[in-house]
């Protein structure tokens, strides 16, 4: 087993100390036993980390920094694509090689975007090539691919930065969005953030989810208990969990009435 | 043009398409009506021309509204005889209401009038009208049922198409398994030699082309080689529960009944789940029927996958009600837990052919 001369030099331990750290995402053991052997054989003395979901890989990167991700597509929890979206939006993000069996959009998603991907069972010859040109993915690249592929497009996740680390927050524990500026503000049971999206484009993947009840703010439905009229006249949605109310513009106070009754 | 006036489109006003047709009539109508009036131009023509389309619009949907009423009894006609009624209800209809209007309008009669002709004769405008409203019927409905049947058959065609390819299994099976394979070659070769004997007994099973008869004992076993499959890849995420009667074993059923419903269990209630679940399968008989039952974990995670469409279910359904007639029932519950598919069938016997 000699490791290939391009890869030599390139990460020869005498010109470089550094060492190629690798992240290998799949919820298959096997999968991730035969990538893991195939790796060794071709990198001297590789890092190797594991994880078996998208939204593992996010922790592991976070405490590990790797250099590449080897990254299964449908997976548990969080799939491929999701996570590689939220890494995407990292200070120096690792880059991202996708693997997959059988998928058929997202192989045309990743050939029309110039996404690099393999093929399992993967080819070692095919590995070397894809480990020589690695580069990271652009957030827009791995943005058009989400929307290519079909699947839905919503995520399951919101990422957060911070100090360089990402924090992730799953969408069912989020209570409203609420525009603050050029920033929108994501409160959980327990928590607050600051989020560089804009609020009708959460409105638009979240539909469904969450309810547009003012100009600045969308509440997730599941949230909600109940709307109340205050002296002043104007109403308030009471959430579940949390002692907050919130005020609903007289533009949607009908439409979110008629979410309560209905 | 009768030959395309199938009665199954003839009447089918829905969505868009009914403001479509009321549109295009219209249009027509102004048109002819327009025409005439044009010999006569003077300083009244825009606004004689709007008073006729809105007119036109107000004429049209009424004699809609007994043909939408009418849809049923009139579809069950022969075909010649449901485009004379359609066409007669059209024109009695739009004269009715043009009659009605001159008695109850006042300004109506001297709009019409502005025109040389029809003339100024209420009777005589509204039988104008209903000629009118009659030959853009024709007109309308031969451009919607041709386009319609274009669009019906280029669906037909996708949906066979995909059809045939949902029958079979799911490619995604084939090559992950390939791929798992390839890495017990060198960690666990007997494994590997098992996980091959396998596959090839599910493939040999599943293209075959002849869905014949087969024992229920005869699918548990192929079922089996596929669960074990499965396991190989889902590790311990995957847990099979059998619970089987000895004669529900020896019940006939077409081939490849259970093995799809269990391919689903896993797709859509193992794959997506973190920590994996339990797949059960009952199968019991009890007065002369057999009863299959299969349940499986629903995630508590939202799903990115995206959910089934239920081919797999409406092929055995239909394969079962070719076998058995109609004496088949498959019932699906959904629990906030469990996916639960229930089959019901005829206990029947043969012998076995191998």
């Amino acid at each position: 087993m000699s490791p290939s001369t391009h890869l030599t030099s390139l990460f020869d331990p005498h010109i470089e100390t550094k060492i190629m750290k690798i992240l290998i995402v799949d919820d298959e053991k096997l999968a991730r036993a035969r990538l893991k052997h195939l790796v060794s054989s071709l990198i001297n003395n590789p890092e190797l980390y594991e994880a078996t979901n998208g939204r593992e890989a996010l922790f592991t990167v976070n405490a590990t920094r790797p250099d590449l991700v080897l990254m299964d597509i449908r997976m548990p929890v969080m799939d491929g694509l999701e996570s590689a979206m939220h890494l995407s939006h990292m200070e120096n993000p690792p880059s991202v090689i996708f693997t997959t069996a059988y998928d058929q959009h997202a192989v045309e998603a990743f050939e029309v975007n110039a996404v690099d991907y393999l093929l399992k069972p993967i080819r070692k010859e095919r590995l070397e090539t894809a480990l020589e040109k690695i580069a990271p993915i652009s957030a827009n690249q791995i943005k058009n691919v989400r929307n290519d592929n079909q699947m839905s497009s919503s995520r399951s996740h919101i990422s957060v930065q911070m100090r360089g680390h990402i924090t992730i927050i799953p969408v069912t524990d989020i209570v409203y969005f609420m525009a603050d500026n050029k920033y929108v503000r994501v409160r959980t049971n327990a928590e607050r953030h600051f989020l560089e999206d804009s609020l009708v484009s959460l409105e638009q993947e979240f539909e469904g989810k969450f309810l547009r009840i003012h100009r600045n703010a969308i509440v997730s439905i599941a949230h909600i208990r109940g709307m109340e009229k205050q002296t002043s006249g104007r109403w308030h949605v009471h959430l579940k969990d949390i002692n907050e109310t919130l005020e609903v513009s007289r533009r949607h106070t009908a439409a979110v009435r008629n979410w309560i009754r209905g | 043009m009768i030959r395309l006036l199938r009665k199954r489109h003839l009447l089918r006003f829905k969505g868009w398409g009914i403001f479509f047709q009321i549109f295009s009539i219209t249009v027509l109508f102004s048109l002819i009506s327009g025409l005439s009036f044009y010999k006569n131009f003077d300083s009244k023509l825009p606004l004689g021309l709007v008073a006729f389309v809105i007119f036109g619009c107000l004429v049209t949907l009424c004699s809609f509204i007994p043909l939408r009423l009418l849809y049923r009894p009139i579809q069950k006609l022969h075909l010649l005889t449901a485009t004379l009624v359609t066409l007669s209800i059209a024109s009695i209809s739009s004269f009715a209401v043009v009659r009605l209007a001159a008695e109850f309008v006042p300004a109506l009669p001297s709009v019409l009038a502005t025109t040389p002709w029809p003339p100024e004769n209420p009777t005589s405008t509204a039988l104008f009208v209903a000629l009118m409203v009659t030959i853009g019927y024709c007109l309308i409905l031969q451009i919607a049922v041709n386009s319609r049947r274009e669009r019906m058959a280029r669906r037909k065609n996708i949906s066979n198409r995909m059809k045939a390819l949902q029958g079979r299994i799911r490619p995604h099976f084939f090559f992950n398994t390939l791929n798992s394979v390839a890495s017990l070659i060198r960690s666990d070769p007997d494994s590997a030699e098992k996980a091959i004997e396998d596959l090839a007994d599910v493939f040999r099973v599943v293209i075959k082309s002849d869905r014949k008869l087969v024992s229920l004992a005869e699918e548990v076993e192929i079922s089996k080689q596929y669960m074990n499959i499965e396991k190989l890849r889902l590790g311990e995420r995957l847990e099979v529960a059998w619970h089987l009667t000895e004669d529900a074993l020896n019940a006939s059923i077409p081939s490849l009944t259970l093995q799809p419903l269990l391919e689903n269990a896993v797709y859509h209630g193992i794959e997506p789940a973190l920590e994996g679940g339990t797949i059960t399968i009952d199968c019991n008989c009890e007065e002369e029927r057999l009863h299959i039952l299969i349940s499986n974990p629903v995630s508590a995670m939202p799903s990115t996958r995206e959910s089934g469409n239920k081919i797999a279910l409406k092929n055995i359904k239909e394969r079962l009600k070719r076998q058995f007639g109609g004496d088949v029932r498959i019932n699906i519950r959904n629990t906030l837990e469990r996916f639960n598919v229930a089959i019901d069938t005829p206990y029947i016997t043969i012998r076995s052919t191998y």
